[in-house]
C-alpha cells in the first residue's frame, strides 16, 4: 500500500497548509506589533521599541502571579472535569428509565451562553441574596464569602467552570463508550471478571483515546478562560482571580497598552504550547497507537 | 430494590444540579423584579410576561437573532465541511506523520482570543471588511476548523480501516470512499462536531464584542447591553437569556438521539 | 424596574410613530438620505432614544443606525475605531473622563458652529451647567450629556431614630452609626454597606473619600499621589467600617450588589450614586421606599483639594474622522434636547436626565421626588476632577482598584498598598 501514490495526502495537506500560512502571517504581524508601542491613545504615534515589551513583561510580578493562577486553575479545571464526566459516565452506562432524556439535559449547561451562566452563577454566590447562601442557611451553615475573599473567589469560579463544562466531557466520552465494541466486556464478564475490573482493565483503556482528546481541549479552554472571569469577579479581589489571559486583556482594553497585551498573549501562547505538547506526548505514546 | 432507589436519589440530584441554573434564568424571567431578588426565594408567584414583550419590541435584538443565526450556521458548515476533509486525509496516514499533524493543528487552537482579534481588526479595517458578515463568519471557521478535524478525527478513527481498504478494492476512487463510505459511516460525529461549532459560535462573545458593527451585531454581545451604568437589568436580560437559549436547546434535545443512534448503528461493524 | 403603564405607552407610541413611515415632503430636509452610524451604551436612555428615532428621520430625513454595547466596553470599542480612523461611527456615547484625552489625539470635534446654526434642536440653557461644562475644553463644547448622577449618603430613617441616631453628617459620624448598628442588631444588618468590588466600582466609591479626607489621585505635577497622609487615612477609614461593620461579601460588590442589600433593608447606610435613589423609592423593587435619608457626602478637610461628591456624566461626541459632521451634531443636539428628555421619562425609567426642564417635570417629581433636592445639590457640588480625566485614566484607576481591593482584603496594609498603586501609576504615566 505505501508504495503506491497515496491519494488521501491531498485531502488534509492543501488544508494544513493554508492553516498554515494564515497562521504564519498572524504571528509574524502580532510580534511585529509587539516590538513597537501601539497604544490606542496616541494613534499613529507608535514607535519601535525593540524587546522593551517584553522586558516589561519579565519584570511584572502582577503577570508571573497571574501566570501560576492560571496554572492552578487549568490543571484543576481540566482534572476535575474529565475526573468527574467520566464518573457520570460510568454511573450513567446502565438501563433505566427516562435515560435518554436525562442524557439529553445533561446538555443543557453547555449549550448555556456563558455570560448568562456567569452572571447566574455571579448571582446564585451572592452573599446576601444568593441562594447558595440562603442553600447553607437553610442547614444552618453561616454565611461563605463565595466572591469577596481572596482565598474563596477563585474555587467558586471554578465551580462554576465545572458546572459547565463537565457535561462536555461526558457527551464526548458517551460517544467513545457507545462506539467501543461490546465484546471484549461481555467476554471479560463471561470469564468472572468483577465489574470494577472489566471497567478498570478493558473498558478506560478503549477510552483511553477520547479521554486524551477531551482532557486536551478542556485545558486549552481553561487557559483561555475569560467570559466566566469578565462577569463574575473581573480579576478581583485584590487580584485573586486574575489569569494571565485576563491580564492580556485588561492591558488591551483596560489601559489601551495594545502591544503590551499582545505580548502577554503571544508568551502564554508559547508557554501552553510547549506544555500541552508535552502533555500531547505523554497522553498518546508512540506504542499505543493504532 | 434499595441500590435502585439510590441510584435514582442520586440521579435525581445530579439532574437538579444541572437544571438549577437553567431553571433561575427561566424562572427569573417571568418574575417582577422584586419578586426576582426576594429571600428566602419566592417558589410561586404570578408569572409576568413584561420582560418578553419589552425584549420583543426591541429591534436591535431580533436582528442580532438573525445575525447570530446566519453567522453561527453558515461558519459552522464551513468548518465542518473542511475538517471533514482534512480528518479524512488524516485518519487515512501512518500513525508518526498523523501526530505529527494532529500537534501542528492542536498548536492552532491553543491561542486566545486577545491574540488575534486586534491584528484581525486592523487588517480588516485595512481591507474594509469591518462590518461585514464575512468577517465573523471567516474568523469563526477559521477557529473551528482545527477543533472539527481534531474532533472529527477521533470519529473517523472508530471507522474500521477495513471498510476503506475494502472500496478500494471495489475500485472506487478516493473521493468516492469519503463521501459514500466515510460520511455515513461518521455521520454521527459530524452531526455531534456540527452542533458544538454552532453552539460555540453562538455563545462566542469576546470576538464578536471586537469584531461585530451596527449590521452584524450578535446575541451574547447584544444581551449584554443589558447590563448598564446604572444598573443591570435583570428582567430583560433573562428574557433575553431565555430566548437566546431556546434554540439551541432544541437542537440539543432533537439531535441528541441522533448523535447517539448514528454511532451505535451497524456502520461500525457493517 | 418599568411599569406596564409605561411600557403600554412605550408600545403604542412605537406604534403610531411607525404607522407614518416618511410620509411628509422633502423640502426643508438638508439631511435627506444621509445614514448617521451611532454607537452608544445599554441604558433607559438609550432605549428610550432608540423609540424616539422614527420622530427624528421624520423630521430631519436623517437615518440613524443606531449599535448597543454594554456601557464596560464601550471605551475600548471607541478607541478602537478612533485610533484606525475607521470613521465607522459618527456619534459616540462616552464618559467625560476621556474627553481630555480624545481632545488631544484629534478624535472628537467641537460641535458650536452646528448648535448655533440648529438652535431649534439646542438650548444651552436646560441643561444641568454641572453636566454641561464638563464637556467644554478651552471654551469649545465637545459633546452633549446624555445622563449624569453624582453621589449621595443613603441612611435608614427609621433605624436612626430606632437607635437615637442623628443624620450622618461627618465621616466620624458615618463610622459611629455603623458601629452602633452592626452591634445592636448582631450583625443582622449590616452597618454601612459600599461596593468593594476591585477596579472602577470600588474606585468610584472610594474617591468620596479620597477627596473627603484632603487627598488626591494626582498632585500639582501630574504625578500619582495617592499614599499622601491623606490618602492613607482614607483608606484606612473606607476598608475599617467595610471589614468591621460592613456586609459579608463587600470585596466583591459591585453596584448591583451593593444596591440589591441596601433596598431589602439589609443594611443602614450606603454612599453610592445618586441614580440609586430612583430603586430606593420604587415600591416594586424596594422594601425600603419611604424609609432614606439623603445627605451630601461629608468633608472632613478644611482645605479640601476637591469636592467629595462625584460628577458622572455620560455624553455624546462626533468622531473626526465622520463624513457626515454636521449630521451628526444635529444628532446629538435632538437626542440631548428636552422635548426628548421629557418624553423619555415617559418610556423609561431615565433618573440620570440632564434637562432641567425634564428634572422639575411633573414626571420626575412624582417619581424622584424624595431624593431630588439632595441630587441636585450633589450634582451642583459635583467634583469634574472626581475621577482623574487624563488619557492614561483607565490604567490609573484600574491600579488604584487594586489598591484599594487589597487593603479591602487585608492582603497589604494601605500605606503599602497605596505605595505600589503610585509605583505602578508612575510607571504607566511615564510610557
Amino acid at each position: 500500500m505505501t508504495t503506491l501514490a497515496d491519494p488521501t495526502r491531498y485531502f488534509h495537506r492543501p488544508i494544513v497548509a493554508a492553516l498554515g500560512v494564515v497562521s504564519v502571517i498572524l504571528t509574524a504581524y502580532v510580534v511585529w506589533l509587539t516590538l513597537r508601542d501601539v497604544s490606542l491613545l496616541r494613534a499613529g504615534q507608535d514607535a519601535f521599541v525593540g524587546a522593551d515589551n517584553y522586558l516589561r513583561l519579565w519584570n511584572d510580578p502582577r503577570a508571573i502571579s497571574a501566570l501560576v493562577r492560571t496554572a492552578l486553575f487549568t490543571v484543576l479545571a481540566t482534572g476535575i472535569e474529565v475526573a468527574l464526566g467520566l464518573a457520570i459516565v460510568l454511573f450513567l452506562d446502565r438501563d433505566f428509565a427516562l435515560r435518554r432524556l436525562v442524557r439529553a439535559l445533561l446538555l443543557v449547561p453547555i449549550i448555556m451562553t456563558p455570560v448568562v451562566v456567569g452572571l447566574t452563577w455571579r448571582f446564585i454566590f451572592d452573599p446576601a441574596t444568593g441562594m447558595a447562601n440562603y442553600a447553607l442557611s437553610v442547614l444552618g451553615i453561616g454565611p461563605v464569602d463565595w466572591l469577596g475573599s481572596t482565598e474563596v473567589a477563585i474555587f467558586s469560579v471554578l465551580i462554576a467552570d465545572v458546572w459547565q463544562w463537565t457535561p462536555f466531557v461526558v457527551l464526548l466520552v458517551m460517544a467513545g463508550l457507545e462506539s467501543a465494541p461490546t465484546d471484549p466486556l461481555d467476554a471479560a464478564r463471561v470469564d468472572g471478571a468483577r465489574e470494577w475490573q472489566v471497567t478498570w482493565y478493558i473498558l478506560l483503556p478503549m477510552l483511553r483515546r477520547v479521554l486524551a482528546v477531551v482532557a486536551l481541549i478542556r485545558a486549552i479552554d481553561s487557559i483561555k478562560a475569560f467570559d466566566l472571569f469578565y462577569i463574575m469577579t473581573r480579576g478581583g479581589p485584590a487580584l485573586s482571580t486574575e489569569t494571565l489571559n485576563y491580564y492580556g486583556y485588561v492591558a488591551a482594553f483596560t489601559n489601551f497598552d495594545i502591544s503590551y497585551a499582545l505580548t502577554i498573549a503571544l508568551v502564554l501562547t508559547v508557554f501552553t504550547n510547549v506544555a500541552l505538547l508535552t502533555m500531547y506526548g505523554v497522553l498518546f505514546p508512540k506504542s499505543g497507537e493504532r | 430494590m434499595l441500590r435502585r432507589i439510590l441510584f435514582y436519589l442520586a440521579l435525581a440530584l445530579l439532574m437538579a444540579a444541572v437544571l438549577f441554573p437553567l431553571y433561575w434564568v427561566v424562572v427569573t424571567s417571568f418574575k417582577t423584579t422584586r419578586d426576582a431578588f426576594a429571600i428566602p426565594p419566592v417558589w410561586f408567584f404570578e408569572p409576568t410576561m413584561d420582560n418578553y414583550r419589552r425584549i420583543l419590541a426591541n429591534r436591535g435584538f431580533l436582528a442580532a437573532f438573525a445575525n447570530s443565526f446566519v453567522v453561527s450556521i453558515v461558519s459552522s458548515a464551513i468548518a465542518v465541511a473542511i475538517g471533514a476533509v482534512a480528518a479524512y486525509g488524516l485518519a487515512s496516514q501512518d500513525a508518526p506523520y498523523r501526530r505529527s499533524q494532529e500537534k501542528f493543528i492542536l498548536t492552532l487552537r491553543i491561542a486566545p482570543a486577545l491574540l488575534f482579534v486586534i491584528p484581525v481588526y486592523f487588517l480588516a479595517t485595512r481591507i474594509g471588511a469591518l462590518n461585514t458578515h464575512w468577517l465573523l463568519i471567516a474568523v469563526y471557521a477559521f477557529i473551528n476548523i482545527p477543533f472539527a478535524i481534531s474532533l472529527l478525527l477521533t470519529f473517523f478513527n472508530d471507522v474500521p480501516r477495513e471498510l476503506r481498504d475494502a472500496a478500494r478494492v471495489d475500485g472506487a476512487r478516493e473521493f468516492t470512499v469519503f463521501s459514500r463510505v466515510f460520511l455515513p459511516a461518521a455521520k454521527g460525529g459530524i452531526v455531534a462536531t456540527m452542533i458544538l461549532c454552532v453552539l460555540f459560535t453562538w455563545n462566542e462573545f469576546f470576538i464578536a464584542l471586537v469584531l461585530s458593527g451596527r449590521s452584524t451585531q450578535t446575541l451574547p454581545v447584544s444581551i449584554t447591553s443589558f447590563l448598564t451604568f446604572q444598573g443591570i437589568q435583570w428582567g430583560a436580560l433573562t428574557a433575553a437569556g431565555s430566548l437566546i437559549m431556546l434554540p439551541m436547546i432544541i437542537l440539543g434535545l432533537l439531535v441528541q438521539g441522533q448523535i447517539v443512534r448514528g454511532l451505535t448503528l451497524g456502520s461500525v461493524k457493517g | 424596574m418599568i411599569s406596564r403603564r409605561n411600557l403600554l405607552a412605550a408600545t403604542a407610541a412605537v406604534g403610531i410613530l411607525a404607522a407614518f413611515p416618511g410620509s411628509s415632503v422633502a423640502q426643508d430636509k438638508p439631511f435627506d438620505g444621509v445614514q448617521l452610524s451611532v454607537l452608544m451604551e445599554g441604558h433607559p436612555t438609550t432605549d428610550a432614544i432608540s423609540k424616539m428615532l422614527p420622530a427624528f428621520t421624520e423630521a430631519t430625513g436623517i437615518d440613524v443606525q443606531l449599535e448597543v454595547v454594554p456601557e464596560q466596553d464601550i471605551t475600548a470599542k471607541t478607541l478602537l475605531e478612533f485610533s484606525s480612523k475607521s470613521g465607522r461611527y459618527d456619534v459616540v456615547q462616552n464618559n467625560i473622563i476621556y474627553v481630555p484625552g480624545f481632545v488631544a489625539s484629534n478624535y472628537i470635534v467641537p460641535l458650536d458652529d452646528t448648535l448655533a446654526k440648529y438652535a431649534q434642536y439646542f438650548d444651552k440653557a436646560d441643561f444641568v451647567p454641572g453636566y454641561f461644562n464638563t464637556n467644554v475644553v478651552d471654551g469649545k463644547t465637545y459633546g452633549l450629556p446624555v445622563y449624569g448622577e453624582s453621589t449621595f449618603l443613603m441612611y435608614r430613617k427609621d433605624l436612626f431614630q430606632e437607635y437615637g441616631l442623628s443624620e450622618p453628617k461627618s465621616f466620624e459620624d458615618i463610622e459611629a452609626a455603623a458601629k452602633t448598628v452592626s452591634e445592636k442588631t448582631n450583625k443582622e444588618i449590616a452597618g454601612i454597606t459600599m461596593r468593594g468590588q476591585q477596579g472602577i466600582q470600588g474606585v468610584y466609591v472610594w474617591a468620596a473619600y479620597l477627596w473627603g479626607f484632603g487627598g488626591s489621585f494626582l498632585d500639582e505635577s501630574g504625578k500619582s499621589a495617592l499614599a499622601t497622609p491623606e490618602g492613607i487615612a482614607a483608606l484606612e477609614a473606607f476598608t475599617k467600617v467595610l471589614r468591621e461593620y460592613g456586609p459579608v461579601g463587600v470585596a466583591n460588590f459591585g453596584w448591583e450588589e451593593n444596591r440589591l442589600l441596601f433596598q431589602q433593608g439589609k443594611a443602614a447606610m450606603t454612599l453610592d450614586a445618586t441614580v440609586n435613589g430612583a430603586f430606593n423609592e420604587d415600591p416594586a423593587v424596594s422594601t425600603v421606599a419611604g424609609k432614606v435619608g439623603y445627605v451630601p457626602v461629608p468633608m472632613k478637610s478644611a482645605s479640601p483639594k476637591g469636592g467629595s461628591s462625584s460628577l458622572a456624566v455620560h455624553s455624546l461626541y462626533v468622531s473626526a474622522d465622520s463624513q457626515n459632521q454636521e449630521a451628526a451634531a444635529v444628532f446629538a443636539a435632538w437626542a440631548t434636547a428636552k422635548e426628548q428628555q421629557v418624553k423619555s421619562l415617559e418610556t423609561d425609567p431615565n433618573s440620570g436626565v440632564t434637562s432641567l426642564t425634564a428634572l422639575n417635570g411633573e414626571a420626575f417629581g412624582k417619581r424622584y421626588g424624595a431624593f431630588k433636592d439632595a441630587m441636585l445639590a450633589a450634582i451642583n457640588q459635583g467634583n469634574p476632577q472626581y475621577l482623574p480625566t487624563i488619557d492614561k485614566a483607565n490604567e490609573v484607576i484600574n491600579n488604584t482598584g487594586i489598591a484599594v481591593s487589597k487593603a479591602l482584603a487585608g492582603a497589604s496594609s494601605a500605606a503599602d498598598a497605596l505605595k505600589e498603586a503610585d509605583t505602578a501609576n508612575n510607571a504607566a504615566l511615564a510610557r
